[in-house]
């Protein structure tokens, strides 16, 4: 077995541009932790079953165990540490968790958050099974997922709310 | 108590939620330090052999290796109350997966490299998987040398020259003359599978050894004290020169208590000349070499009378352990006793047997082996229930056991919440309004000590800003220790809930305490809190009374400020804080412990002991579910899970204790089961198809409902929560699925294909 060269790599991590040196087979879920200090992004299982590792890449959840980090060169890639920038303005998603106690160990929190993000970003009204069914790729083994999907429905009136409201305010 | 209850019983904030949330809690794999190298552990690819040759001439000379450990150069073995497990295999290896080589290096691609070029020679020998014929005679010995291994002998007794590592018997009554009186006699034997805790966080470590030899281990640890001590003991060191912390913890279950991922390392580290070293397993590893819940045979014989009356039970239970012991001994004693289930029965033959098998280790899983008895009780009570046409809800009602009435072991209960548990259930479920057409529907209760003798302690500390640290090692692994102990802290001081922080597990900084299992730290840890907090509060009066030129007794202490009664003068704890000059009163520090009272160890002979818990855990479950008979495949619609809390100190913390746990019940009761290839190989070592757990669109809703019947001891009369909504949701679906369709599958887990074959819609199966 030998080792190839590293070679140093840009990327994109919450608006923020990070040069790292990898391997031409490193994933992108240990390069963003140990390269970028993305330490919310988690690693459950490395087979792309459990959904703790997921980021978004340009906007779309992907799992990071199974992305190879060169791969990710160019693209917008975005952690949960990016949904708030300070403890006084929590994403409505994040207010919803908290309110809902939809955390225990906090382990699939992170995933959860931007898998649930991703779903109210296309689909803004989802129903119970839509929740559901949008989180099935990603385990809780604490919460039996009761108190995530109540917390995503609730944050989903929020921001629609929110939303309205603001397009009235626009109006008016 | 007529104090006025300000925070307790409430709804707060989770105390650890906004780090969570934002993405910032730190688990103990994203932990870095200087100089720190990566550790990979060579693991047995076969289930029994001798090590013939190690050779490790080729990986030494990989770029970046900086220690190769073997066996032999540390030669500890490990494991409370028995000590058989090698850190790493030593001569000779007893399951798949087992830690043979450990390797440090400057990276993950030289540890990995040189892993891969490690060569261990092996002689096999025949491996044994099945614990009947492990304990058959003849069967080739798995620990030739058991003799020779330290024990606990107070604890339980084996069974020499054999694979029976321990044996419980429980002997109450006459069981002849109870077999003699009864009217009916039904027998029945149930199997529980092996399965994973599935943490969601794998186990990880990280381990170093300090210039002046003091060993620190930083580790997913549910119990890092009892892990300090497993460690120092094995080492042959005074426990102060182990040092274990325990960062936010992704899940436990079990899993993470006793050690797991920390001996092979501590081997390594040994050798690495001061430089810390960490492990992380990967999942493959979790599922094959960390643990899991293991195998579990139920033979139950019961007498009754004609109105269900239960006059006699003989039990005989089978726990396969393993490779290893772990907790296996007392996993069989709490577990055999257990089989009585929450009924009063005056004749019972009870004999557990712990037995080695060439597999990977069980350990303590969520529920201590009630899940498994449960599963057997209460499908043998819906057997006899229907035997006799008596209501599965009335029978239980005749047999419960009430105030005063004496356990299995002996003891005389007190302020026991079964019954109300069962009634709340079955009113929730709407037990005696006719069921929707094609639905099944069951209710069980379940009983579960919490281990005994168990001590915990802890200090509650002021900051100079009037703040206050709670230091005691429970470990948050997400049930929400933090909160409650936040909480209690808070109540016993008379602070604000937001003023207290809690420190986290530490064993050089936070006091002795058991283990973070068995639902104990509310009861236990609790306590303690509480009377550190009431030691804390009397130095805050005494040093509120000097500044405010008052007597104690006219002070009143809320809200983090102490107030004279019937005046406008107070002082805010910030005041009180710190060391004055001129000051008699050094800084506020407030000490608790808690030992339940006049707990006693078990007779060996008899299984009977005065007070073998300090409280239990009482619960009642029901789910409605409906069955397709075409494909097998079961629909869960309902689930009501009732616990008596004792007092619920945090709604909300402990209704999330019920839906996981009861979405754990679910997954093992229909779907999880860890297969072993016939090499001994788990074959199903990944989270996904092959090895499904129950996901957010499989689960019904799940309604808590909690009793409060308060515990004399318990702290604001609180009893565990935790293990309770895993206990008996196994039992209710086989039930709920003999209720719908009228088959009774006595073997979890109840998959499809076993729900086709006694339909007779697929052929009986050719396994033994
Ligand atoms: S770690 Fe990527 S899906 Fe589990
Ligand atoms: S909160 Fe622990 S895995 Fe979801």
């Amino acid at each position: 077995m030998t080792r190839a060269a590293k070679q140093m790599i840009e990327l994109n991590v919450d608006g923020e541009l990070v040069e790292v040196p990898v391997r031409p087979h490193h994933l992108l879920v240990d390069v963003i932790r140990d390269g970028c200090g993305r330490m919310s992004v988690k690693e459950g299982c490395e087979s792309a079953s459990c959904g703790a590792c997921t980021v978004l890449i340009d906007g779309e959840p992907a799992l990071s165990c199974i992305t190879l980090a060169v791969d990710a060169v160019g693209h917008e890639i975005r952690t949960a540490e990016s949904l708030s920038t300070s403890d006084r303005k929590l994403h409505p998603l994040q207010q919803a968790f908290i309110d809902h106690h939809a955390v225990q160990c906090g382990f699939c929190t992170p995933g959860m958050l931007l898998t649930g993000l991703a779903l109210l970003q296309a689909n803004p009204h989802p129903d119970e099974a839509e929740i559901r069914s949008a989180i099935s790729g990603n385990i809780c083994r604490c919460t039996g997922y009761v108190r995530i999907v109540r917390a995503i429905a609730d944050a989903a009136q929020k921001m629609n709310h929110g939303a309205a409201s603001r397009a009235k305010e626009l109006a008016s | 108590m007529n104090e006025r209850i300000s925070v307790v019983g409430q709804r707060v904030r989770q105390a650890d939620i906004l780090e969570k949330v934002m993405g910032r809690a730190v688990f103990t794999a994203d932990l870095a330090f200087p100089r720190m190298l990566t550790a990979q552990v060579v693991r047995s690819p076969i289930a029994h052999g001798k090590i013939r040759h190690i050779d490790v001439s080729r990986a030494e000379r990989v770029k970046g290796v900086r220690a190769i450990v073997r066996g032999s150069d540390a030669p500890y073995r490990y494991n409370l109350p028995l000590r058989d497990q090698p850190f790493l295999a030593i001569d000779r290896v007893r399951y798949v997966g087992e830690p043979v080589v450990g390797i440090a290096a400057e990276d993950e691609d030289a540890a990995r490299e040189a892993a891969s070029l490690i060569h261990v020679d092996y002689e096999p020998l025949p491996a044994v998987f099945d614990p009947e014929q492990a304990r058959a005679p003849g069967a080739p010995l798995i620990h030739p040398e058991f003799e020779s291994y330290w024990r606990d002998s107070k604890l339980f007794t084996s069974v020499p020259n054999s694979n029976v590592l321990s044996h419980f018997k429980l002997r109450k009554g006459d069981c002849e003359a109870g077999f003699a009186q009864a009217e009916a006699i039904f027998e029945g034997t149930y199997k529980s599978q092996a399965f994973n805790h599935g943490a969601l966080e794998p186990h990880a470590c990280i381990a170093q050894v300090e210039r002046h030899g003091q060993l620190t281990l930083w580790s997913t640890q549910q119990s890092p004290w009892f892990a300090a001590d497993d460690l120092a003991i094995a080492l042959g060191w005074p426990v102060h020169r182990v040092r274990v912390i325990a960062p936010y913890l992704g899940g436990g279950f079990g899993a993470k208590h006793g050690l797991k991922a920390e001996p092979p390392l501590v081997a390594i580290a040994l050798k690495t000349d001061g430089r810390p070293v960490k492990l992380v397993l990967t999942r493959e590893e979790v599922f094959s070499a960390a643990g899991v819940r293991g195998a579990v045979t139920v033979k139950i014989r019961t007498g009754v009378k004609r109105d269900g009356t239960i006059v006699a039970r003989e039990a005989e239970v089978v726990w396969d352990t393993g490779a290893y012991a772990d907790v296996g001994p007392l996993l069989c004693r709490n577990g055999s006793y257990s089989v009585t289930g929450p009924y009063r029965i005056p004749n019972q033959k009870i004999d557990g047997y712990c037995v080695y098998t060439n597999k990977v280790v069980t350990s303590a899983f969520r529920s201590y082996g009630i899940m498994e008895m449960s599963f057997a009780y209460e499908s043998h009570m819906d057997e006899i229930a229907r035997g006799l046409g008596i209501d599965p809800v009335e029978i239980r009602r005749r047999n419960l056991i009430e105030d005063g009435d004496e356990t299995a072991t002996g003891e005389r209960l007190k302020a026991i919440g079964l019954k109300p548990t069962l009634d709340a259930c079955a009113a929730a479920m709407g037990w005696d309004e006719p069921k929707p057409p094609g639905r099944g529907r069951a209710i069980v209760t379940t009983a579960k000590s919490s281990v005994a003798p168990s001590g915990s302690s802890a200090f509650i500390q002021m900051n100079d800003d009037g703040t206050l640290n709670v230091m005691c090692a429970t470990t948050d692994m997400g049930q929400g220790a933090r909160t409650v102990m936040s909480q209690l802290a808070a109540e016993a001081v008379g602070a604000r809930y937001e003023d207290v922080h809690l420190i986290a597990s530490d064993t050089a900084v936070t006091p002795p305490d058991r283990s973070t299992s068995s639902s104990r730290s509310t009861f236990n840890m609790g306590n303690a809190v509480i009377r550190a907090g009431t030691d804390a509060k009397k130095q805050v009066l005494e040093k509120a009374a000097e500044l405010l030129d008052a007597p104690i007794e006219e002070l009143e202490v809320r809200d983090s400020t102490v107030r004279v009664r019937n005046s406008n003068r107070f002082c805010t704890f910030k005041e009180i804080a710190g060391v004055r000059p001129g000051s008699p009163y050094g800084p506020i520090v407030g000490r608790g412990s808690y030992v339940p009272e006049g707990t006693t160890p078990f007779d060996l002979e008899t299984g009977q002991g005065r007070r073998i818990t300090g409280f239990w855990l009482y619960s009642s479950q029901g789910v409605e579910l409906s069955v397709d008979t075409d494909t097998g495949k079961v629909t869960l619609h309902n689930i009501v899970s009732a616990h008596d809390t004792g007092r619920t100190l945090n709604p909300a913390a402990c209704e999330g204790q019920v839906d996981g746990g009861v979405a754990i019940g679910c997954s093992a009761a229909l779907m999880e089961e860890l297969v072993l290839d016939e090499s001994g190989r788990v074959a199903n070592a990944a989270f996904g198809d092959d090895y499904p757990t129950i996901t957010s669109a499989d689960l019904p809703p799940i309604t808590p409902v909690f009793v409060e019947i308060p515990h004399p001891d318990g702290p604001y009369g609180a009893k565990g929560i935790g293990e309770g909504p895993t206990t008996g949701i196994a039992a209710a679906v086989a039930n709920a699925v003999e209720d719908a369709i009228g088959v009774r599958i006595r073997d979890l887990p109840i998959t499809p294909e076993k729900i086709l074959r006694a339909l007779g819609k697929l052929p009986a199966e050719d396994r033994p």
